[in-house]
C-alpha cells in the first residue's frame, strides 16, 4: 500500500500554518513561495501589496548590518546594500534582536566574487563584528586588581581565567586599524604592505578597546582565554614584561572574575 | 486567567516618547518633563553602555517595555529561549507597561523583522490567546497587544478587526494598546472604519493610545500609507486620538517616533501637542482631565 507522505507522521498544517509558511516565503522571496494567500486586492494587486512587506525585510535587515558593520559599510559604500540583502537572502536572522545580528558576514563577503578586489573585506567584517560583540555582551563581574590580589595569596602559578563574553582575539593578514581609519576618513592611504595584525577586542570600563598587541602578548592572552594555567601561558615572559600585560590586557575586563 | 489593571498602581498623566539612543544623553542630562519612557524590549538584549543608559533612565522615568520579537501570533507558538530573557528584562527594568503585538515575525526558527498581520479568523484567535496565556503565566502580569498596520487583508477574515481585539482581551485577560495611527493607515489602505474600532471597544480595556506619523505611498494608482513612524502626526490621526482619549479616559499616551529621529525638543513638543489634544478633548465632552 502507498503511504502519502502527511500519514508518515507529519500532521497535515492548519490554515494559518499553510498561510504563514507561504507568507514568509513570500518575504524572503523563496521559490514558489507566496502562491495564493487569498489577499484582496482591491485596487492593488497581491503581489505589489506582499513586496511592501519584502522590502521591509531586505531594507530593515541591510540597515540593520550597516549599524553592526559600520567599516565594512564605510569601505563598500553604495555596493555595500546590494552585498547586504544577497546576505539577508542566504542567512536571514535566526534570533529577534537584529543588533546581534550579522554572524557568518565574514565569510559570506569573502566568498563573494564581486568583492574579490578586497581580500581583506572578510577581516574588517570581523573586527567590527568582535567590536558589536564587545559592546553588547552580557554584564558579568570582571576579573580585576582586588581578585588578582586575592589570586596572589594562593599562588599565581596555576590561576586559570575564562574570558569575558566581550572579548575577541583576532589575526590579520592585513593592516585592519589602518584600513579601518581610512574608512573613518583617517588618513589618506594604507598600504597592504604593511603586514598583518595582531587585535584583542573587549569592554574596557564600559567602553569598547581595540589594541593592537604584539606576538607574546597575544600569545599570553591567548592561552589564558581557554584556560590555560597562568605560568603555562606566561612561558618565559620577564617578570616585568608579564606585569605590563596583566595591568594592560588581563585586569581591564577582559576575564571574568573567579568563580563564574 | 484575569488579571488587575495594568499600570501597577501608578498614573500617567503626561504622554510619553519613545526611549531611542539618538536621546539616550540629551534625556538623561537635561530630564525633560515626559510622562514616560517606552523601550523596544528587542533593542536591550546584553549589557554594557545601552543596558547602564537604561539602568539610569529608570531612576528618573517610569519604563514601559514594548516587545517586538515574541511573535504572538505564531502558530509556531512562542521561543522559550526568547521569553525566557524578555522574562529577565521584564523583572529587571520593573516596567509599569508591558506590551506586544497582534501580529506575527517567526517562522521556521527566521525571525522576519516585521509585524506580518493575521487573518481575523477563530484559529488567528485561538493562537494568540494561547500564546498571551503562555507570556502573562510567565510574567505573572498582564500584557498590552497592540493593533497592527496592515497593507493587505486576507480574504478568508471572518471577524472584523474591533470586534477581534475585544474577543482577544476578553479570552487572554489582557489589554490593548490601541494605536490609533494603525487604526488610520488601515481605514486608508482597507477602507475600513476607524471609529468603529474604537467604538467597538470597552473603555475598560484600553490601557495605552499609540499616536505616529506616516508615509503616503503612490504605487501606480493606487495610494497606500505606510506606519514608519518618521514624521508629526498627521491632522486626522490627531482628530482620531481626541476620539480615543474621550473615550478611554485612564489610558497612557505614547508618540512613537522610530525613523529620521527629530532633535529631543522636537520630540517632547509632540508629546506636548498631544496632551493639549487630549486637554481638549477632555474639556468639549464635559470630562475632567485625570491626572
Amino acid at each position: 500500500m502507498r503511504i502519502d507522505a502527511p500519514l508518515r507522521g507529519r500532521p497535515a498544517l492548519s490554515a494559518l500554518a499553510e498561510l504563514q509558511r507561504g507568507f514568509a516565503g513570500a518575504v524572503r522571496g523563496l521559490p514558489d513561495a507566496g502562491g495564493d494567500l487569498d489577499v484582496v486586492e482591491a485596487g492593488l494587486a497581491a503581489a505589489r501589496r506582499l513586496a511592501i512587506y519584502r522590502n521591509h525585510h531586505r531594507i530593515s535587515l541591510a540597515a540593520a548590518l550597516a549599524a553592526n558593520f559600520p567599516t565594512v559599510a564605510a569601505l563598500l559604500g553604495p555596493a555595500f546594500e546590494g552585498a547586504a540583502m544577497d546576505f539577508v537572502a542566504a542567512a536571514p536572522p535566526a534570533e529577534p534582536c537584529v543588533s546581534a545580528y550579522g554572524d557568518g558576514l565574514a565569510a559570506f563577503l569573502e566568498a563573494e566574487p564581486r568583492l574579490a578586489a578586497l581580500p581583506y573585506i572578510g577581516d574588517v567584517a570581523r573586527l567590527d563584528r568582535a567590536c558589536n560583540k564587545a559592546e553588547r555582551a552580557d554584564d558579568i563581574p570582571v576579573f580585576g586588581p582586588a581578585d588578582l590580589e586575592r589570586a596572589s595569596a594562593r599562588g599565581l602559578a596555576d590561576l586559570r581565567l575564562a574570558g569575558h563574553p566581550s572579548l575577541s582575539l583576532l589575526r590579520s593578514r592585513y593592516p585592519l586599524l589602518g584600513i579601518r581609519g581610512l574608512a573613518r576618513g583617517q588618513g589618506a592611504n594604507v598600504s597592504l604592505d604593511e603586514g598583518g595584525v595582531l587585535l584583542m577586542v573587549w569592554r574596557n570600563g564600559g567602553t569598547v578597546d581595540c589594541a593592537e598587541l604584539d606576538a607574546a602578548a597575544y600569545r599570553f592572552v591567548t592561552a589564558m582565554s581557554v584556560g590555560e594555567p597562568l605560568a603555562v601561558a606566561a612561558g618565559d615572559l620577564p617578570p616585568e614584561r608579564l606585569a605590563s600585560i596583566l595591568a594592560r590586557y588581563v585586569l581591564t575586563g577582559a576575564f571574568a572574575a573567579l568563580g563564574l | 486567567m484575569a488579571y488587575d489593571a495594568p499600570h501597577r498602581g501608578r498614573s500617567i498623566g503626561r504622554a510619553g516618547i519613545g526611549w531611542r539612543a539618538p536621546h539616550h544623553r540629551a534625556l538623561l542630562e537635561q530630564r525633560p518633563a515626559t510622562g514616560f519612557l517606552e523601550v523596544h524590549a528587542e533593542n536591550h538584549m546584553g549589557g554594557g553602555a545601552r543596558a547602564a543608559v537604561l539602568a539610569e533612565a529608570r531612576r528618573h522615568y517610569p519604563i514601559s517595555i514594548h516587545g517586538v520579537g515574541l511573535s504572538l501570533g505564531s502558530v509556531e507558538g512562542v521561543d522559550p529561549v526568547h521569553l525566557d530573557w524578555f522574562a529577565q528584562l521584564v523583572a529587571q527594568v520593573e516596567p509599569f507597561l508591558v506590551s506586544e503585538h497582534v501580529a506575527w515575525c517567526r517562522q521556521d526558527g527566521v525571525y522576519l523583522n516585521d509585524l506580518l498581520p493575521l487573518p481575523y479568523t477563530e484559529e488567528a484567535l485561538a493562537v494568540l490567546v494561547r500564546n498571551i496565556d503562555r507570556v502573562q503565566s510567565r510574567l505573572r502580569r498582564p500584557i498590552l497587544m497592540e493593533n497592527p498596520s496592515t497593507y493587505l487583508e486576507f480574504r478568508h477574515s471572518t471577524i472584523a478587526e474591533g470586534a477581534f481585539l475585544a474577543e482577544m482581551a476578553r479570552r487572554a485577560g489582557c489589554f490593548l494598546l490601541l494605536d490609533v495611527n494603525n487604526l488610520y493607515v488601515n481605514e486608508r489602505n482597507h477602507g475600513k472604519s476607524a471609529l468603529d474600532v474604537i467604538r467597538t471597544l470597552d473603555p475598560s480595556v484600553v490601557a495605552e493610545i499609540h499616536v505616529a506619523g506616516h508615509h503616503v505611498a503612490e504605487l501606480g494608482d493606487a495610494t497606500i500609507l505606510i506606519d514608519n513612524h518618521g514624521s508629526f502626526v498627521a491632522e486626522p490621526v490627531w482628530a482620531l486620538y481626541a476620539e480615543a482619549a474621550v473615550r478611554f479616559p485612564a489610558a497612557a499616551t505614547l508618540v512613537e517616533w522610530d525613523s529620521a529621529i527629530p532633535d529631543l525638543a522636537v520630540l517632547i513638543a509632540e508629546a506636548e501637542k498631544a496632551d493639549a489634544h487630549r486637554c481638549a478633548a477632555a474639556r468639549e465632552a464635559g470630562l475632567v482631565r485625570f491626572g
